[in-house]
């Protein structure tokens, strides 16, 4: 078993250097590891396959593949699949699959560590693999937001690096089990670098714009794997100890809140759905044992607007009112949309009604009332005129959405005893009072105020303060 | 021992502080190594907790001598290459940036591209 886990982490790394030597393989090799992954996120999640190992000697460098593993891995082989089909037809040349392919391997192997340095090394490969698929363009503006990236990460990394090194210190190990004999400094030190790689409350102020300038099918793996690997260590600490878990709820409550919210002003149909991922990820990390089903959901169904609004010819919301969308891209966009606010038949509805039965009974009514913003946000969608189309939609994007939209769906089995007649009524509640809100004109609010908060120094000097606030909630 | 950790732990502040406050992209990413350098002597002393002599067992040595901890020692340098290697691709990017915008201030780049 050991050894068909290594084999498994190592093949994406030798895919992707394969390629330079072999760029004709470029798709067909990414697309068989997407499949691969596919296959053995499907058995560890179905077979509930859990075991550890440990790689060296006695410094708790070890990995860990469980079911909660096992839905963030399905999540990111999906997204790979969609990812490949819609730039099958396309000419990214061989050096983008590699990256793909490194993308695809770095994340799994955060999903499955199980010390903090081994997700240090895989989260920092992450985040080099992402600003070279923003830049990738090479245009000024994504060079721009790429190296934002990646300042705010790495500075957000260094620190983490120190707690880790005091968690060394204290204990003499590197794995996630010895977290709390550290000093309370260390634990804040981790959390904070977890929380703005994670994109959770104010320090995930780097990700709308990240994602606006991003091309389409990088905002998609943006949502659908990045931002996962980035909230997988919130999960796992929160599943391991009960007071990080109470911190990471309380900022997680934070985010559920301040995404939508900002969401609810948004001009920018590419600035609205990043918003509302802020929110989504609180959704993910406030109940751990949920995470996997919720965090499969969110994937697939923010991969799927996200390539749809790829094919959109205007991005304002006042302008795609006024010229409308094509209709099968809006019906994509309003199935994935409400798959996010929890309609019956899709993944989100049992993602949502088993986030909510791990919770206090406060906090549940904080969340049901989130969903009415979330419920508003999307509502939104179902009011821009559609169009019949003259031109047929590119393979390449119907293939994909096809994927995403049809893992929704099935992905749905994974909480079936959510179908009870009280949470069908519930979940049936906001939908209508977002569509009722929409039509009254909540609209008007849109405005494209852009807050100071996202430019660079803003975003480093939140950490600060971030820093400060836990390392008092810490202690 | 205590001044030395005190130190270290002024650099990284320094450093990090430096990236918010100096405006010229350059200077931030040159702050950024700073703090870097910082973090890496942190791991320097920590390994060295346990004693100041290089981990190599030459023969005829006494078993008993104090040994420095090669554990930490190793893993920065993951650490090392990892911040080289980001410090590279941010050079490079600040280098294509600053054919558009030669002052490379960061408050007007944001202003621009945002």
């Amino acid at each position: 078993m050991t050894d068909l886990a290594i084999a498994w982490i190592l093949v994406p790394f030798v895919a992707g250097l394969t390629l330079y030597l072999l760029p004709v393989l470029a798709r067909g090799l990414t697309l068989a590891i997407a499949v691969l992954s596919l296959c053995v996120g499907l058995a560890i999640t179905i077979q509930d396959i859990n075991f550890s190992f440990v790689l060296m000697d006695s410094f708790g460098i070890a990995l860990r593949i469980d079911s909660l593993s096992g839905y963030f891995i399905v999540t990111n082989a999906l997204v790979l699949l969609a990812a490949v089909l819609y730039t099958w037809r396309c000419d990214y040349k061989a050096f983008f699959y590699v990256l793909l392919c490194l993308l695809h391997g770095s994340a799994n192997t955060v999903f499955i560590s199980a010390d903090f340095l081994s997700l240090y090394v895989n989260l920092e490969v992450l985040g080099i693999v992402v600003f070279l698929l923003i830049a990738y363009p090479r245009g000024d503006r994504p060079l721009w937001i790429g190296l934002r990236y990646l300042m705010v990460g790495n500075v957000a990394m260094l620190f983490y690096l120190m707690g880790v090194g005091l968690v060394y210190q204290a204990s003499h190990s590197f794995s996630f089990d010895v977290l709390l004999h550290a000093p309370p400094e260390a634990v804040a030190l981790i959390l904070m670098a977890l929380l703005a790689k994670g994109a959770i409350f104010v320090s995930g102020l780097w990700l709308p714009q990240t994602n606006v300038v991003a091309a389409p099918v990088v905002a998609a793996l943006l949502a659908g794997i990045v931002e996962n690997a980035g909230v997988f260590p919130l999960v796992r600490l929160s599943l391991l100890y009960g007071e990080i878990s109470k911190i990471v709820q309380l900022f997680a409550l934070g985010s559920i809140f301040f995404g939508p919210l900002l969401a609810l002003v948004a001009d920018d149909v590419r600035r609205l759905l990043s918003f509302s991922t802020l929110g989504q990820l609180g959704w993910v990390i406030i109940s751990p044992a949920a995470a996997g089903l919720y965090a499969l959901m969110h994937g697939l169904a923010k991969a799927a607007l996200f390539l749809s609004v790829g094919e959109l010819r205007h991005y304002r919301l006042s302008e795609l009112r006024q010229h409308g969308m094509a209709r099968p891209i809006a019906i994509a966009m309003i199935i994935a949309g409400y798959g996010i606010v929890g309609v019956p038949l899709l993944a989100g509805f049992s993602a949502k009604a088993l986030t909510i039965s791990y919770l206090a009974p406060w906090q549940q009514g904080l969340l049901y009332g989130a969903g009415f913003l979330t419920a508003t946000i999307y509502s939104k969608l179902v009011f821009i005129p559609q169009q019949p189309t003259s031109t047929p939609l590119p393979l390449g994007y119907s293939a994909a959405t096809l994927v995403l939209l049809g893992g929704l769906v099935f992905a749905d089995a994974g909480y079936l005893q959510a179908y009870t007649p009280a949470n069908l009524l519930r979940s049936l509640v906001p939908p209508a009072v977002g569509l009722l809100l929409v039509g009254l004109g909540v609209s008007r609010w849109e405005s494209s105020w852009r807050g100071a908060w996202e430019q660079l120094e803003h975003l480093l000097g939140v950490m600060l303060l971030l820093l400060i606030g836990l390392v008092w909630l810490a202690l | 021992m205590i001044y030395l950790e005190a130190s270290i732990f002024i650099t990284i502040l320094v450093g990090f502080l430096a990236t918010i406050i100096k405006k010229n992209l350059l200077m931030k990413i040159v702050t950024m190594d700073v703090m870097s350098t910082g973090v890496v002597a942190l791991f320097v002393v920590i390994a060295t907790h346990s004693g100041l002599v290089t981990p190599i067992l030459r023969p005829g040595a006494a078993p008993a001598i104090a040994y420095a901890d090669p554990v930490p020692q190793g893993v920065i340098l993951t650490a090392i290459v990892i911040g080289l290697s980001i410090q590279t691709l941010m050079l490079v990017a600040a280098m294509k940036l600053a054919r558009d915008n030669p002052t490379l201030e960061t408050s007007e780049i944001d202003q621009k591209y945002l």
